[in-house]
Parts: structure tokens; sequence; C-alpha cells
């Protein structure tokens, strides 16, 4: 759930010619700075109906008189304005709009919010997006349509926790909400990032909880500090970034003051995540009816307001969410883009490519991708259909489709069989177990799309060769053609544990001719999981040396295999840098099982 | 005896020993117009950050020995690595006393604006950006002649100390620790070479 104010990086030693020009011409540093449209600035707490002061900043800009404008909300827990000492200005290039430059320059007036609770807003979370925080933002577009300069249209658009505020804003169904673009937000956080496959997502979830508890106390060295910055870096950062922007006037200072002290009885969203061991656990005191927008489903599916989603391929389980999302609101007009990125788009993530390419398209094209469809929405009539545009890992370009997987694909089975061998599913594997027990120095590293979200990092794997010597492998055959894979690989587990509770990890790879093994994707599941569900009516006790049956859906993909590449399926027990471990304590030897309606493999082909 | 007129004698004794060219002594003039520039390097002390200084002055010659003099200048910092940073722009007024037409001390206050960071050990470093406000001192000796009307053409070398204070320093004193923030307190020290036509 990216979180970082951006735009902001440790200044570099070299640039010490900035200050030279930025001294000199202080007094028109601020003035040059903005070379976009000028606006107008307010920022102040609007009171909801339930007594707490929610902080609101508005940027309109100029337009001719008697002209009225839309809006579009930015609805935050990272700080909906940063205060910044008056040197920054004059070292770099600073423009206290931020990510809404894109859109005043288009003539909307952007209207950025603090989630109750956080930044300079008073009252206190008890999670993320829980109802009373949707509903102060409802209040916020009931305030913003009745401004003079508003022609009563509003959009919502936002990164990672900001998009999915803004998919859930839709569960209210106000008539001036007429378009949203959630980006990389989670339809199902309790599965996608929290613990999916039941495993709990630990150094996310700790990272996270530390980073939103530092926010939350108006404490911008922490947060920097948990970015890995330096303390010299973060000492210097801190000193040019105060903290979350007061509400203007006098007593600005002293109601953010009062505001952060009534933070401190926020949640603790580690020890609630980890508390929470079902999917259908309650989040602390948010009950499962109000976490995350697939609790809400119902609600969203009788939006009217039309959406524009983008996730990336290597974005934790965000993929998989959005396409649960487009086939459970059918009625609500939803342009989907699946691209080979990481949380936020900001970084390629594409295995096939290299670790430094760019994303395509570039962050800065998907933005206008966005606005246009905001001003298709809010500046027009036009209302798009629906459609699902996705990229391939391994080729360029995005293809297109109206339903998921795409028509015209097929499965194909491949089993498990003896010599760590995938074979045609056709064939008749030998019966067997292979044994393997479980490492648990095994990790995708830190680059993975687990935890990408948080802070939006380069998802990376690299060359899988070292991880696969200590996972158990299973290895197709050279491919006599290029393959297709578009959809969610499965893979079906019969296994055995000597120990009464663990998990798997089942990454799915590509072995190039030349030994090098790429990532696809993987799938996770604890053991006491037989199916995807990991609510509490579907758990099942597990018996030490007892025989069990999981059906595994991997993370979705669209990639494409090439001739004479091979397909592997590795298979471990712990994933150190990304999960918790299962069992806590002990140390487990799987038993997997191979033969006729055993271990398989099966494949979405496409066309 | 105050201070600065022990300062002031043992000025002059070096004076009368040095073997340069003597100025002839005229009776003070009337108040003129007087400017300079210098260029210096020194060490920042947060941080022991090297650090080059660029000032220009102007102002009054009152009388012979004393002047008002406006300074303007910017300093930055070499630093050595990410994280370190130190650039300010600073404006002072000093008095300036002039003795034996060669040696000058002043000092008055000053303002500063920028931002200095850097490591102050191992796992700790202070940074503080805004307005600095302080004092300067300055002392150094002037090598030239005078012409007809009085006024001194110099090239200046000597020693600027500038004390600066921050009223919201951003400390950090480990690596696990939370900052603080608080009043802190900037110095720099430098050599500089310049010239004055005053």
């Amino acid at each position: 759930m990216s979180r970082s104010p951006r735009g902001l990086e440790p200044l570099p030693p070299d640039k010490p010619s900035r200050l030279l020009l930025g001294a000199l011409a202080l007094a028109l540093a601020s003035a040059c700075q903005d070379s976009g449209t000028h606006t107008t600035r307010s920022s102040f707490l609007l009171t909801t109906q339930d007594g707490t002061r929610v902080a609101v900043t508005v940027w309109v800009p100029d337009h001719p008189a008697g002209q009225t404008i839309p809006s579009v909300l930015r609805l935050t827990r990272y700080w909906r304005e940063l205060a910044v000492s008056p040197v920054l200005p004059a070292l770099q290039p600073y423009d206290d709009v931020g990510p809404g430059r894109p859109f005043v320059d288009q003539g909307y007036a952007w209207v950025s919010v603090d989630a109750r609770g956080t930044g300079a807003s008073f009252g206190s979370s008890r999670g993320p997006w829980t109802r009373e925080e949707i509903a102060d933002y409802g209040e916020v577009i009931d305030w913003v349509i009745k401004q003079p300069w508003s022609n009563g249209r509003v959009g919502a658009i936002g990164v990672s926790y900001e998009g999915t505020a803004a998919l859930k804003l839709t569960m209210l169904h106000h008539p001036a909400l007429k378009a949203v673009v959630p980006q990389y937000f989670f339809y199902d956080p309790a599965t996608s990032v929290v613990r999916p496959g039941g495993v709990l997502c630990k150094d996310f979830l700790q990272g996270w909880s530390d980073a939103v508890a530092g926010l939350d106390r108006n404490d911008y060295y922490s947060l920097c500090r948990l970015d890995e910055g330096s303390v010299t870096q973060c000492t210097q950062l801190r000193s040019l970034v105060l903290g979350v922007s007061p509400v203007d006037g006098a007593s600005g200072q002293s109601l953010l003051t009062a505001a952060v002290a009534e933070h401190a009885t926020n949640v603790n969203v580690y020890e609630a995540g980890r508390a929470s061991t079902y999917a259908d656990d309650p989040f602390a005191t948010v009950p499962t009816d109000d976490v995350g927008p697939i609790s809400v489903a119902p609600a969203l599916a009788t939006s009217q307001a039309p959406m524009m989603t983008w996730v990336g391929w290597m974005d934790s389980s965000t993929v998989r969410g959005a396409l649960q999302a487009y086939d459970a609101l059918p009625n609500v007009p939803q342009q989907l883009i699946i691209g080979s990125w990481s949380h936020g788009g900001f970084y390629d993530a594409d295995p096939s490519r290299a670790d430094d390419a760019p994303p395509e398209p570039t962050s800065a094209d998907q933005q206008a991708m966005a606005l246009a469809f905001l001003d298709a929405h809010l500046k027009t009539d036009t209302t798009l259909g629906r459609s699902i545009r996705y990229s391939t890992l391994g080729e360029t370009g995005f293809r297109e489709t109206t339903v998921w997987p795409p028509q015209g694909g097929h499965e194909t089975t491949l089993a498990f069989d003896q010599g760590g061998a995938l074979i045609d599913g056709a064939l008749t594997p030998s019966a067997g177990t292979d044994t393997y027990a479980v490492d648990f120095t095994t990790t995708s590293g830190v680059l993975s799309r687990w935890r990408t979200p948080n802070g939006a990092p380069d998802v990376a794997y690299g060359d899988r060769q070292g991880a696969d010597a200590r996972e158990l492998v299973y290895t197709g055959a050279a491919l006599t053609s290029d393959l297709r894979l578009v959809g969610t690989p499965r893979v079906e587990l019969a296994l055995s544990s000597t120990h009464g509770d663990g998990a798997v990890y089942v990454y799915l790879e590509d072995v190039h001719p030349d030994g090098r093994v790429a990532y696809l994707t993987e799938g996770v599941r604890r053991l006491m999981y037989p199916t995807d569900s990991t609510r509490r009516a579907d758990a099942r006790p597990v018996t030490p040396g007892a025989k069990l049956k999981l059906s595994i859906s991997l993370e979705p993909l669209s990639a494409i295999i090439r001739t004479g590449h091979r397909l592997r399926v590795a298979i471990a027990g712990h994933d150190q840098d990304n999960f918790e471990r299962l069992p806590s304590e002990g140390e487990p030897v799987l038993s997997i099982y191979r033969g006729p309606d055993e271990s398989t493999l099966t494949l979405p082909v496409g066309s | 005896m105050s201070t600065t007129m022990s300062l002031a004698l043992l000025l002059a004794t070096h004076s009368a020993l040095a073997q340069v060219p003597e100025v002839a002594a005229t009776p003070d003039e009337a108040a003129r117009l007087r400017a300079g520039v210098s260029l210096a390097t020194g060490v920042f002390l947060a941080g022991a950050t090297p650090e080059l200084d660029l000032t220009a002055r102007a102002g009054v010659q009152l009388t012979r020995r004393w002047a008002l003099v406006g300074e303007a200048g910017l300093t930055w910092g070499l630093p050595k690595e990410t994280g370190t940073f130190l650039a300010y722009g600073h404006l002072g007024v000093l008095a300036e006393a002039t003795f034996a037409d060669r040696y000058f001390i002043a000092a008055g206050p000053l303002v500063a604006f920028g931002l200095w960071s850097a490591p102050t050990g191992t796992a700790s470093a202070s940074a503080a950006a805004g307005l600095f406000p302080g004092v300067d001192l300055r002392l150094g000796a002037g090598f030239g002649s005078r012409d007809d009307s009085g006024r001194r053409h110099q090239f200046t070398v000597g020693l600027d100390a500038k004390l600066m204070i921050a009223g919201a320093a951003v400390s950090a004193s480990s690596a696990t620790a939370p900052a603080t923030i608080g009043p802190g307190l900037g110095t720099s020290l430098i050599l500089f070479l310049g010239y004055e036509a005053k």
C-alpha cells in the first residue's frame, strides 16, 4: 500500500548549485517552480455527521468567471499535503499540488482528504476503509458540489490505499460521483496481501503497520528510516519535510497537534492482521462485512459509477482481486488494465526484460490514460464499456478481452513424475512419494511481489537456480513450440507433513535453455486449507502423516514460454523474507505424492 | 582596558614590525562608500564538512577607522556521502574597525537561509533547514595602498567565523532512536582571500 510522499529524495551531494541558484533567486523561487496552471488553495476541517473533523485541501485552478469545473478526489491515509521547509523550493522544484498537478492543469479541482484518524484529520482509525471513513468521503463530495466553482461532477483516483478507497466510495451510490480510477488496489485485502493462502504476509504487514503508525504520529523521520533511508539521509529529509500540512489559519498548528493526539488510539494494523487468522475474522473491531471492497460487493455491484482499474501482474495478489471485481460487478462499466508492473506501475517487472527496463506504458502515460478516462466521464456523458486490456510477460503490447480468461483457450494438465519430471497428464506417472525437508532459509527475496505494496519498490526475482536448489522441483520437457499461458494455473497437490501445521509455496518457473530460471507466478497455501477459501468454515485439521489434497490456484498470469524452454514447478515450505514461519517451531518433512490422480499442474493455455 | 583596545594595540605593534611599504598617514577623510568581495574555504563544524564561500560586501566607511558594512554571501559544502548537504545564503551587517590601515576586525548579526545536514558520528546525524539567525566575526589584514582620496585598495586575508542558530534542528543519536527536534548550532570557520576598496 505504497505510502511515501513522492517526489522527495535525499539531495545528492553534487547539487550545491541548486542552492546557489535558489538562494540568489529566493524571492522568485516559489513563483518559478510552478509552471502549470495557477491555483487557489484552501485547507480546512470539515465536520462530518458524527462530529469528526476531517482535513481537506482543495486546489481550484483558475477558470473563466461564471464557468464551473469538475473535481477529482484523492482519499488518503498518507497525508493529503506535506508541510515543507521554505528551503525546499529553493533546492529543488517543488509543487504543493503534488500528484494533483496533472488534474488541475486539465481544469479539475483537486480535493485531497486525510482519512479520519490520519494526517491532520481528527478521530481514530479502527482499520482501513471502514464504513465511517467512506461515509466521510461522501460528505466531502456533498461539500464539493455545493461550491460555486463546482459543476456537480466528481471523480476519485488513487494508487493502493487510495485506489481501494476510491473503489469502496462507489458503495455510497452518490449521484455526483461519475467515475473512479482505482489503481493497484486491493479488492480483497485479507487474502491478497494480509494472508495470501492463509499465511501471514508478515514482512509487508509489519512494515506497513510501522509506517502508517509513524505517519499517524506525524513522524516523517521514522517513515524515512523504515524506507531504509540512512540516519543522515533521514535527518536531512526531516529538516525539509516538516510533516503533514496543518489546515489554514492561526490555529492550524494547534489543531494539528490535537488531531495527532487522537490518532494514538488507532488500531495497530500488524497486531490486528496477525490476530485475524481466517479470512472472515474481524479485523480488530472491524466486522467481517466491513473489511475491504469485497465485503460490500453487493453495494458496489449496483453502483452507476464507471471504473478504470489498474493492476500489475507482479503486484502481490491484486490481479486476482481485480479479476474477482470484474466478475463480481458485472453491471458496472469497467476498464481493467493489467500490466507487467510492480505495485503502483512505477517499475516494469517482466522477468524476461532487464531489471531496469522502463514500464510500458510509462507512469506518466498511465496517468494520461487515467486522465482521459476521467475526461470522458466528468467532462462529457460518455460511458465506456467493459474490457480487460492485459500485457503478457515475455512480449510487448497489450491484448484485449471482455471475459476472463479470454475465449479460445483451453487447459492442459501435467503430472508430477519420478525423478523430478513433469510429464504430459495423458501419460501415467509412476506412483510414489518425494520427500522434502523444509528449508527455512528458502526465500523469494526482498524484491518479491509480496513486498512491492509496501513503498512500491521494483519486483525482481532474478535467476532462481539458487532457490531451486533448496526446493523440490519438477521440470517438464523442452517445449517444441511457443506456449502462451493466460489465466490461472492450478496445482493439485497431494502431500503429507510430519507436523500439524505448515505451508507450501508453489512456484511456476521458466527454465531457459542456458539453465537460467525465471519466476512466472506462485501460489501460497497454509496446509489447513484444502481449497482457495481461507474462511474459518473451510479450514481442516492437519494430522501429521495423513495425506492431504490441496487445490492451489496460483496467481493469474499471461506469459509466453518460448520454444526450447521448459516449465518447472518448485515447491518450498517457507519464504523467510515474506511470510510467517509455519509451524513456528519444528522441522517438518513434506511428502509429495505422485502417480495417477495425485499431484498435477493444470495450465491455462491461451490462443 | 577593553578587549578591542588590547587587540588594536597588538595589531598596531605587529604593523610596526612588518617590513611593508608604509601608507602615508592622512587625517580621517569624509564618509565614503566602500565595497569588496572575498572567496573563502573552511569547514562547517556540523559534520566537519568542507565548504566554500563567496561573499560580497558594501557599506559606508564612516571614518578612517570605522565602517558599517553589509554583506551577502553564499556558502556551499563539498559533502562526501549521500544525505550530507550544506548550502546556505547569508546576509549580515557588520561594524568594522581598521587599525594602522591594515588590520581589521568586524562583527555583527547575520541571518542565513539554507540547509545543513551531515553525520555527526557513525550512526548519528544532524540537519537543519530554514532561517538561521546568528553572528559573524571577521578578522584579517589588508595589503595595498591608499589613493589620493584616502581610499584604501587592498587585497585581504583573514579568518571568518559564523555562529548560526537553528530553531528546529533535527538530531538523531543512534540508528534506532527517534529523531529529536530542537535548537541547534551551526558553526562555520573559513579562511578568506579578498579585495576591498574602502
